[in-house]
C-alpha cells in the first residue's frame, strides 16, 4: 500500500472515530481547478514547450477537506497536475496525490499540530510557511508544532520539520520558535505593545551539503569558503499602538551562511572570470512601518534595509524553490493591467527601500491617494521608483469613477535578468468607470495608456514600446462578461518581429465569461497574453507569453 | 516559566559548535569512466559565457575524464548583429529538443543521465555541474572506447576506426554516436554586461556522423569481445571555419531503453595531433 493511500485512510479513520465518539462537528472545504488549452502562437513566443508542441492541454486541481470537532481539527488536500505549466511556465509537470494533511488538537493551554503546517514569525522575514497557489509555492513545514498559551496575552510556539517539496520534502531540517505577547500601558490613553521574538535554525542534510561542497571545491583558493551545516536566524519585532498611530519594527539577523551571489565575480582555474559565486556572509534586515489613521486621513510610511538575506532550505536551489523566509515587498500592490506590468521582485541580497502611502477623503464621495516608493541597492543603484496617484469619485449610487497616473522607473536588467536593458521608464494614465444601470445590472470600463521611454542604444522604444488597453465588463445576476484588448500600437525593442525583422503592432485580446452560483464560480476565457512579470502575494516571477483558452472552477463548502 | 522556555531555546540554538568541514580536492575521481557534458548554449545567451567557463574548468580539473561539447540549437542562438558566423544547425536543434527538459541556458546534460533530485534533464544550475560530473564518474565503467584516427590534409578526409571493448556482459539496445566539434573560433558572444566581440568559442558542435541518439552498435555486449566500427568524414572547405587543427571527434556509446538514454562511455581525439 503506498504512502498516499495510507495517509488518506489514516485521516478518514480518525475523522470517523472522532465523529462517532463526539457527535457532530463542522465540515468545510474547497475545490479549485484550472484547465488550459494551449494554442501555439510562435509570433508572441507562445511556443516551444510541450504544451504548445504536442500536449495541447494542461490542468491543475486542488480539493481541500477540513473537519473540526471538540478541539480536534484535521484536514487533507488532494493536488493534481496534468501537463501543468504552473510549476515552471516553460515546462510541463504531471503528478497527483495528497498535497497536504494535518491534525490539530487544543488541550487547554496547549495546542498541538502535526502534518503540513503554515505559520510565520513576525512579518515572515526569518520564517514563513505559506501557500501561493498562482505560482505553485507551498512552503508548508511537514512536522510538528506546539503552542503554549501562558496567559491570554502571552504564548510560545516551537516547531520542527522539513519543508514541503511538491509531494515530498526537502531533506534539510528546519526548527524554530517564537514568543509573542501583548502589553497595555496606561488607562486614559493606553499605549499597547505587541512584542515578539523568534529564532529559526536550518540544518543542512548531507546531500545538500555535498552539493555545496561540489561547487566550492572547484573554486580557486582565494575564493573558497567553508560552509557549515547550521544556520541560525533571530528576529525581534514589536507593534506599538498609541491612539491613531501604529508603529511596527522588525530587526532580523542571520548567521554566516553559504549563498550564491549572482553579481560576485568568480575566477575559474583557467583564469577566466564570470559572474556568480557562492559567498559565506552573515545577513540582516531592518524593517519598519509607521501608520496614522484618523478621520479623513490615512498615512503609512515604510522603510526596509536588506543585506545578504537569501535563506533557503538548500542553498543551491534557485527561483522560488525552497525559500524559508519571506521579505515584504515595498511597492504598491497594484491591480490594473498596465500598473502591474512592471512589478519589482524583492531583492534579498542588497536592497534599500522606502514607501509612503497617503489617503485623504475630501468629501464623503471624493477621495485621493498618493503612493511613492523608491528601491535601490545598498550601493545606491536605482532598482525601482514609482509615483502613483488615484482620485475616486462616487455619484450617488449611480456611477463611480477612479482615475489617476502612475510613473515608474524599473530596472529591467536586474528584475528580468536582461543584460544591457535600460531602466524602463513608464507613464501610465488610467480610468475606471462603473455605471450601475439598475440594482442588478452594471457596466464597468477601463482605459489605460502606457507611454514607454526611449532606448537610445537600440534606437527604439524600451522593452515592448507603447501600449493601449481597453476593457468592458458587463455584470448581471450570476453572470459577468468581460472583453479587453491590450494593443502594442508602438512596438519597442523587444516586441515580436515578422520574417523581415519588422516590429509588429500586435493586439492581445481577452474574453472572459464568469458564472457564479452560491459559492461556486466558473470561468471560461480566451487569452492572448504578452510575456511579463507576475507578482502574487509579494512573490514575482517572469511569465512567458500565453495563448489559448482557460477554464476555472472555484467552490467552497 | 516563559523565561525558562526562552532561555532553553536560545541556549539550544546558539551553544552548538560544528566540526569544520574538510573540502576535498577537485578532480580526483579516477575510475576509467568518462563523462560527456553536452552544454546547450547560444551566442545570444548572456549567461552562457559563465557556463562555458565552468565547462572549461571541469575539463581542466578532470583531465581526460570530462569531454565537453557546446551545442548551439535554437533558443538564444540567433547571431548577433556583429556575428561573423551562425553556429546553429539542425543537429543542434534536434539535440536541444532531445535533451529536454531544461529551464534555461546555459544548461548541460551529463552522460544523458537523469540526475537525482533534479527536475531538469539538462541542468541549468551550472554551479552544480561539478557534482554531476562526480556522480557520473563514480559509476562503474562498463565499456572501453579506443579511437584510431587518420586524417589526410590533402583530401580533408577523416577516418575513424573505433574499437568498443565491453568490460562486463550487457544486454540491451546499444548505440554508438560520433560528434564533430570545433574550438578556437573567435566571434561575438553576448555577455551579462555587453557583447564580447572577440569571444573564443570552444567545443562547438559542427555536425554528427550518426543520428543524435546514435546508430546501432549491438544488442549484446560480451566482456572483452571488441566490436569495431568505422566512420569517414570529409571536412568541408571553408576560409574561416572547419579548421582541422581545431577540430575534435567525440565518440560515445549509449544504451537506449524506454526510460533512459544514458551514455555509458565517451572518448575524444583531435583530428590533427
Amino acid at each position: 500500500m503506498n504512502k498516499i493511500m495510507r495517509t488518506t485512510i489514516l485521516i478518514l479513520v480518525l475523522w470517523s472515530t472522532l465523529s462517532l465518539s463526539y457527535g457532530q462537528g463542522v465540515f468545510s472545504g474547497g475545490f479549485q481547478s484550472n484547465a488550459n488549452f494551449f494554442l501555439r502562437d510562435s509570433v508572441i513566443g507562445a511556443a516551444n514547450i510541450p504544451q504548445y508542441d504536442y500536449q495541447l492541454f494542461g490542468a491543475e486541481a486542488w480539493l481541500d477537506l477540513n473537519y473540526t470537532i471538540d478541539g480536534y481539527s484535521a484536514g487533507v488536500r488532494f493536488d493534481l497536475f496534468n501537463n501543468s505549466n504552473l510549476l515552471d511556465p516553460n515546462d510541463s509537470y504531471s503528478a497527483q496525490g495528497i498535497g497536504r494533511w494535518y491534525i490539530r488538537k487544543e488541550l487547554e493551554k496547549l495546542d498541538i499540530q502535526v502534518g503540513h503546517i503554515y505559520n510565520q514569525i513576525g512579518s515572515g522575514i526569518i520564517y514563513r510557511a505559506f501557500e501561493e497557489r498562482p505560482q505553485l509555492i507551498d512552503n508548508a513545514l511537514l512536522g510538528a508544532e506546539l503552542r503554549y498559551n501562558f496567559t491570554n496575552d502571552w504564548n510560545i510556539t516551537a516547531f520542527t520539520g522539513k519543508q514541503r517539496n511538491l509531494f515530498g520534502t526537502f531533506a534539510s531540517v528546519i526548527k524554530g520558535g517564537k514568543v509573542e505577547g501583548f502589553l497595555s500601558l496606561g488607562e486614559e490613553s493606553p499605549v499597547s505593545l505587541a512584542p515578539g521574538f523568534g529564532v529559526v535554525n536550518r540544518t543542512l542534510d548531507d546531500e545538500s551539503m555535498n552539493r555545496v561542497i561540489s561547487i566550492i571545491k572547484n573554486y580557486i583558493p582565494d575564493e573558497a569558503i567553508v560552509p557549515e551545516y547550521n544556520t541560525y536566524l533571530a528576529s525581534f519585532y514589536n507593534t506599538l499602538s498609541y491612539k491613531s498611530f501604529t508603529w511596527y519594527l522588525e530587526a532580523a539577523y542571520k548567521t554566516q551562511d553559504a549563498f550564491r551571489d549572482p553579481n560576485a565575480i568568480k575566477t575559474e582555474i583557467t583564469g577566466a572570470t564570470s559572474f556568480g559565486r557562492f559567498l559565506r556572509e552573515s545577513g540582516s534586515v531592518l524593517y519598519t512601518s509607521v501608520s496614522y489613521a484618523k478621520n479623513k486621513l490615512g498615512i503609512t510610511l515604510e522603510a526596509k534595509r536588506t543585506e545578504n538575506f537569501n535563506f533557503r532550505t538548500d542553498p543551491t536551489l534557485i527561483r522560488n524553490f525552497g525559500q524559508v523566509n519571506f521579505l515584504p515587498p515595498m511597492n504598491r500592490q497594484n491591480t490594473y493591467r498596465f500598473t502591474t506590468r512592471y512589478s519589482p521582485a524583492v531583492q534579498d541580497l542588497s536592497e534599500l527601500a522606502f514607501q509612503a502611502d497617503i489617503k485623504y477623503r475630501i468629501k464623503k464621495n471624493l477621495s485621493v491617494l498618493l503612493n511613492v516608493s523608491n528601491v535601490t541597492t545598498l550601493d545606491a543603484d536605482l532598482l525601482y521608483r514609482e509615483l502613483y496617484t488615484e482620485i475616486q469619485y462616487k455619484y450617488k449610487r449611480l456611477w463611480q469613477i477612479r482615475t489617476g497616473l502612475q510613473i515608474q522607473n524599473y530596472n529591467q536588467e536586474v528584475y528580468e535578468v536582461k543584460p544591457n536593458a535600460p531602466i524602463v521608464e513608464t507613464i501610465t494614465p488610467y480610468l475606471d468607470f462603473l455605471y450601475k444601470i439598475n440594482r442588478k445590472k452594471s457596466i464597468r470600463t477601463e482605459l489605460q495608456y502606457m507611454l514607454i521611454g526611449d532606448d537610445e542604444k537600440a534606437n527604439a522604444k524600451q522593452d515592448y514600446g507603447d501600449w493601449l488597453f481597453g476593457q468592458v465588463e458587463f455584470n448581471i445576476p450570476h453572470w459577468s462578461f468581460v472583453v479587453s484588448d491590450m494593443y502594442n500600437f508602438n512596438p519597442g525593442k523587444n516586441s515580436p518581429t515578422d520574417d523581415n525583422g519588422e516590429k509588429l503592432a500586435i493586439h492581445y485580446p481577452r474574453v472572459d465569461v464568469f458564472y457564479t452560483h452560491k459559492s461556486n464560480r466558473y470561468g471560461l476565457s480566451y487569452v492572448k497574453q504578452v510575456e511579463g512579470v507576475v507578482c502574487t502575494g509579494g512573490i514575482c516571477r517572469l511569465e512567458p507569453a500565453f495563448s489559448g483558452f482557460k477554464f476555472s472552477v472555484n467552490s467552497t463548502f | 516559566m516563559k523565561n525558562i522556555f526562552l532561555f532553553s531555546i536560545i541556549l539550544t540554538l546558539l551553544s552548538c559548535e560544528e566540526v569544520p568541514i574538510q573540502i576535498p580536492e577537485a578532480g580526483i575521481i579516477e575510475t576509467g569512466k568518462t563523462v560527456l557534458v553536452e552544454e546547450l548554449t547560444g551566442v545570444s545567451c548572456p549567461n552562457c559565457p559563465a557556463g562555458a567557463a565552468q565547462l572549461a574548468s571541469l575539463i581542466e580539473l578532470y583531465q581526460g575524464s570530462v569531454i565537453g561539447v557546446s551545442i548551439h540549437g535554437d533558443f538564444l542562438c540567433d547571431p548577433l548583429s556583429s556575428s561573423k558566423y551562425d553556429f546553429r544547425s539542425e543537429t543542434g536543434v534536434e539535440l536541444e529538443n532531445y535533451l529536454k527538459s531544461w529551464f534555461g541556458k546555459p544548461c548541460a546534460a551529463f552522460n544523458r543521465a537523469q540526475q537525482d533530485s533534479e527536475t531538469e534533464f539538462a541542468i541549468s544550475k551550472f554551479d552544480l555541474w561539478g557534482s554531476y560530473v562526480d556522480n557520473e564518474l563514480s559509476k562503474e565503467q562498463q565499456v572501453e572506447i579506443l579511437i584510431d584516427r587518420s586524417y589526410d590534409p590533402n583530401t580533408r578526409i577523416l577516418d575513424l576506426a573505433i574499437a568498443v571493448s565491453p568490460l562486463v556482459n550487457l544486454e540491451g539496445d546499444f548505440r554508438i554516436g560520433v560528434m564533430i566539434a570545433e574550438s578556437h573560433i573567435i566571434d561575438a558572444q553576448l555577455d551579462q554586461t555587453d557583447v564580447i566581440e572577440e569571444y573564443e568559442h570552444n567545443h562547438v558542435l559542427r555536425t554528427m556522423l550518426t543520428p543524435i541518439e546514435g546508430t546501432t552498435l549491438s544488442q549484446t555486449l560480451v566482456e572483452n569481445e571488441t566490436i569495431n566500427k568505422s566512420f569517414q568524414f570529409t571536412i568541408p572547405e571553408d576560409d574561416n571555419l572547419w579548421v582541422a587543427e581545431n577540430m575534435e571527434a567525440i565518440v560515445f556509446v549509449n544504451k537506449i531503453t524506454p526510460e533512459s538514454k544514458e551514455i555509458l562511455q565517451a572518448a575524444e581525439v583531435h583530428v590533427v595531433e
